[in-house]
Order: structure tokens, then sequence, then C-alpha cells
């Protein structure tokens, strides 16, 4: 597994067991989604992204068919406040779970295309905030 | 040169062979078209271009408009060793422009890019396809022609501003296309994919470059794991390398015997043509000619179109290629060109400082190459020899001869004339015995035997023999003991 996969999750799972309401999860994971989303766009278009975040909520969904909802929608511009919002209504640590693997689905799929290396070289923006002790941490104190 | 004259600087693309055909290399802020038809290679050139021009000084924009979705481009193009990661981010921006193409609104696509090269100030800017920009223009304009010419002319007179040097990528089908850009274009780029019964070559083509004495023509070119390799025409070699003439005297020729016949052995810096029937024994005659060579320590180079190196008697050759005193020019690509074979046999013989260089056989040499080479596979062979001469070293060719008694030829291909030395070999009856037999036909001005000597061969190569001097008729092939 990836470190990107496991930063995030971790910290999210973190900030689940310690107590934080699923809202608040919710919100970090919309947080890192979007600057997945800039980090990406310009470079792969917005319809790229797109598409494999879409893929990655089907793949996901399988094992959780609450994400319909967010499926239904994962083409809109609005997909990741929908993520939120159904993430919202789940239990912290499910939601904290839940979207782990969906970074993870992403990650692999983003990678089996263009190769790891390349794939983390992309992700970096979205990564280096990441790391920088940011909001999820945050949520965490 | 004029003191007012600006000085334009010509940029190395990174793509073998390209900079010749260009004349010396890419002008600095050129605004170029790189034309072809899908799958012509288009973006492996863009992008092979890109990775090895651009620098933090020089930093790239690769914009991608609708075409090929990036996701695939980057996979592909991943493929390449010429693609460098580190210098993603770092020197290359890729930019999508997919949502503004979308849009059908050139001025939006125009703000776009205009917003990005003011932002990053990129010294190279690509723009990849372009073929989608006018498409996408056309669905929204009845009369297409006029915003898009428009666009261009804005693009091009504002990146010249930004000092980038510019690259449209587009897919056109006809050259005769009055698409605007191609006029507004300092250089224009043609990539093909000729076809011709089974076989497909990839040429490329400069149809336009402002200010540059480019090599005028269709030149091959191969797609590898290392890119794009371009294949100047021969006789650019020749033109280009003034500096190496041979030093005189003479290469041994490891064969007992047959250096007195040619009257000292092959003269420095000569072709020689070993003319004979199938199996006369010609290419051991060519491998005695490079195993001399190593055993004086000279480096031979050879391409090799009929023999498997790894088979019985080429044993010797392979030896010498194990070893490294011969280094082999890798014939085994389909739909050659002889350009091709050139450069590569040039670069070889630069790269080893070789001295001796042999083609083993110019009939294997012919099968080789694509159908539509063949029809002036002459004129294209005659190239090769001089290009391959003007490097200084001796060169041994080897030409199948279809056996007829009744006429003494020497080359199916006119090639003797090309040659500056010529053996001959031949099958004899004599006491009812198939004998072998060779002479020297011509070693220019020099002062050769005339003998029809006899010869056989075994595992040490081959061994002269006498001059049958009761016979007469050999060159029948069937010699009558001569009357007293």
């Amino acid at each position: 597994m990836d470190s990107f996969a496991v930063g995030s999750q971790a910290a999210l799972i973190h900030s689940a067991s310690k107590g934080a309401p699923p809202r608040r999860i919710a919100d970090s994971a919309e947080a890192i989604w979007i600057r997945i989303d800039a980090a990406l766009t310009p470079i792969v278009g917005a319809r790229g992204v797109n598409a494999l975040f879409k893929r990655s909520v089907s793949l996901v969904g399988e094992h959780h068919p609450w994400l319909q909802a967010a499926y239904a929608v994962a083409h809109n511009p609005k997909a990741f406040s929908v993520l939120g919002a159904t993430l919202a209504q789940q239990s912290a640590s499910s939601a904290a779970a839940v979207n782990g693997e969906l970074l993870e689905a992403f990650f692999e799929l983003l990678a089996n295309l263009i190769g790891r290396p390349l794939t983390e070289r992309l992700l970096q923006p979205a990564l280096e905030k990441f790391s920088n002790g940011d909001d999820v941490q945050d949520v965490a104190r | 040169m004029n003191e007012t004259q600006p000085i334009i600087k010509l940029l190395a693309t990174g793509v073998p062979g390209f900079d010749e055909i260009l004349g010396g290399g890419l002008p600095e802020y050129s605004f170029n078209l790189i034309a072809g038809t899908p799958g012509a290679g288009k973006t492996t050139l863009a992008h092979q271009m890109m990775f090895a021009l651009a620098t933090p000084e020089r930093p790239a924009i690769y914009f991608t408009v609708l075409g090929e979705p990036p996701l695939k481009m980057l996979r592909y193009q991943q493929q390449f060793k010429f693609f460098d990661l580190d210098k993603l981010n770092r020197c290359i921006r890729l930019v999508s422009l997919a949502e503004e193409t979308a849009s059908g609104d050139l001025d939006k696509v125009l703000a776009r890019i205009m917003q990005e090269v003011e932002t990053h100030r990129p010294a190279l800017v690509f723009v990849d396809s372009f073929r989608s920009v006018a498409l996408a223009n056309r669905q929204h304009h009845h009369d297409a022609f006029e915003p898009l010419q428009r666009f261009v002319q804005n693009l091009g007179v504002m990146l010249a501003g930004w000092q980038a040097t510019t690259f449209l990528v587009g897919e056109y089908f006809d050259e005769k296309d009055p698409s605007p850009i191609f006029t507004i274009a300092d250089g224009v780029v043609w990539m093909h994919q000729s076809q011709q019964d089974n076989s497909v070559v990839r040429k490329i083509e400069l149809t336009k470059m402002r200010g540059q004495a480019t090599l005028a023509g269709l030149h091959t070119f191969r797609m590898g794991p290392e890119g794009i390799k371009v294949f100047p025409p021969a006789q650019y070699y020749g033109a280009a390398d003034t500096s190496s003439q041979p030093t005189r005297g003479y290469h041994k020729m490891g064969i007992p015997g047959l250096d007195k016949m040619m009257g000292g052995g092959l003269p420095r810096g000569y072709s020689l043509l070993v003319a004979g029937p199938s199996g006369s024994g010609k290419s051991i005659l060519a491998a005695a000619f490079l195993a001399e060579g190593a055993r004086s320590g000279e480096k031979g180079v050879i391409a090799a179109f009929e023999t498997r190196p790894k088979l019985s008697r080429a044993r010797l050759v392979a030896d010498l290629i194990e070893r490294g005193d011969v280094s082999l020019v890798d014939t085994r690509a389909t739909d050659l060109s002889v350009d091709e074979i050139a450069t590569l046999l040039i670069e070889e013989i630069r790269r080893t400082k070789a001295t001796r260089v042999v083609v083993d056989s110019l009939s294997g040499f012919e099968l080789a190459v694509a159908p539509t080479f063949r029809g002036d596979f002459r004129e294209s062979l005659a190239r090769l020899v001089s290009a391959l001469l003007t490097t200084g070293v001796s060169l041994v060719m080897t030409s199948e001869l279809e056996d007829r008694y009744i006429d003494l030829r020497f080359s199916p291909y006119g090639t003797a004339f090309l040659t500056d030395a010529i053996i001959v070999q031949r099958y004899i009856e004599v006491g009812s015995r198939f004998q072998r037999m060779l002479a020297v036909v011509k070693v220019r001005a020099n002062d050769h035997s005339n003998e029809l000597r006899l010869f056989h061969i075994d595992n040490d190569g081959i061994h002269l023999g006498e001059m049958l001097v009761e016979q007469e008729g050999l060159l029948g092939g069937s010699p009558s003991r001569r009357r007293a």
C-alpha cells in the first residue's frame, strides 16, 4: 500500500478514534479530494479526474452500498461535497475507513495507468500539504 | 556576415539525426507545425524534443487539447527512455485545455494559453493536438477559416513576443490543405507512414523552415524504446566529414598469397567487391579481412545480412564480435533503408574508430531494404559507399554472382564501377572435380596480378593454390588442356 493512502487513512482513523464527529471526518475527507482534484485537473482535465473518481467510488461501493448516492453524482462538479455529505451520515470510524479505501482505489487506478512514480509526483502538491500537519491532524487534537 | 543581421540561435532537439536534416538545429523562437496522419509519431517527436530541450532556465508547457486523453498520453509516452520524471513539474508543465476547447470558443482557448504563458514564462510551448482546436472551432462557425486564422496569427505573434519556441502538433491528411497555419508557421515538419505491399516505412520531411538550409526530401526514421531516430541521407556524412583521410599503405587481407596478388594488399581507403556464386567463399574472405585487422589491432564493423553469426563457418566473425574487435550493425529490423544502414555503420565506425568495414552481402542487403527503396537501390548504394569511404575506412562488400559461364559479370547491381578493387570467385570443372578459382580483376592505380588461381577452403579459411597453366578456357567453367 502506498504512503499516500496509508497516511490519509491513518490520520482519518486517528481522528475518528479520538472522538471527532463524523461531520469533521467528512469535511477533512472532502478537503483531501479537493486538493487531489486541484493537483490533477490542470494536467489530465476535469473529465479525467472525474472518470477516475467515479470508478473509485464504483469499486469501493461494491462493499458499501450506501456510497450509491455519491456514485450517482460522481461526474458532477459537486461530487466531493456529496461524498462528504454521504460520509457524514456514517459513523466516524466507518467514514474514515471508507475514505481510505476510496483514496487507495483512486491511487491504484492512476498508478495502473501512468505508473507509481509519476502518480506520486503528480499528487505531490496534495501530499505535501497533507503531511505538513494540516486540518486533518488538527481535528485530532 | 552582415553585423546587423540577427543571430538565430539553433537549439539541439535531442532527436538523433533531426538536427542534421534541420540544417544544424531548431531556430530559437520559431513557430512550428508538426503535421501528419494519426500514428505518424507527432506526439512522440514533440515529447522527445521537449524532454531534451526543457531545463529549469528554459521551461516548457505542454498544452493538451481534446485529441489524445492526457492520461493515455502520459501512460504511453513513459514507455520511451527520454521520458524524464524529474523534469515533470520542475521544468515541464502539462496543462489540459480540454474544458476551453470543449466550449468551442477560440478566444477562450487563446486566453487560457496566454494566461499560462504569462504566469510561467515558458521558453517552449507545445499545443497538442491543434487539429482538435480547429475542429472545435468549425462546429461553432460556418465560416471556420477566419477565426482560426486569427487565432493562429495571434498565437504566433504573442508567443514570438514572449520569446517562446512553439510547436503546434496536428493531424493533417492533405499537404494541400489550404490551412492558414501553413502560411504563418516558420517551420513545417511532416511525418508520414508510407506503405507499399505489406511494408510500412516511416518518413519525415521538412517542407518549410525559414532561414535554414535544411536537407530536402523524405528521410526515413525509426521509433524504438529510445524514441525517434532520423536517418539523414548517406551523402550528408560525406559532406560533413572531410577530416578523416586514410593513411597511405595497405590493409593485409589475411589470406596467404592474396596480398601479393593484389600488389601489396588492399590500399587503405579503398572499396573492394568480392563477387562469386553461392558458396564460393566470399564471406570467408571478408571474415579473414576482419580477423587480419584484429590481429594488428584494427577495429572492424560488419553489417551481415545473410550469415547467422552463431553458425559454424561464421564462427570466426562471431568470435571477433565477442572479443569486441568487430562490432555488428543490427540488420534484423524490417523494412530497412539504405540511409539507416549508412547511419548505423558510420555511428559504429566513429564509436570504435574502426578502419575495416564489411557489408555481407549486397544481395542480402537488397532483400532487407523495404520494397519502396529497391527501385533506387543502386543510387543509394553508391551514396553509401562514398559516404563510408569519406570516413577513411576500407570497405569490403560481397556480392552474389549468378554463375553464368558464358559471360563475365561481377555484380548484378552494376556496382562494379563504384568499387576500387574487385576479386572474382568462380567454380570450374577440372579433373572431374568442382574446383574454386579466384582472380584479382581490378585494384585501381595499383599493380596487381592477373593470375587465375585455384583455391580451397578448410577450417583455417582460404588457401590459394596453383595457377592452371596447362588449362585454358577457365572462365568458361570447363577448361580444356592446352595443346602443346
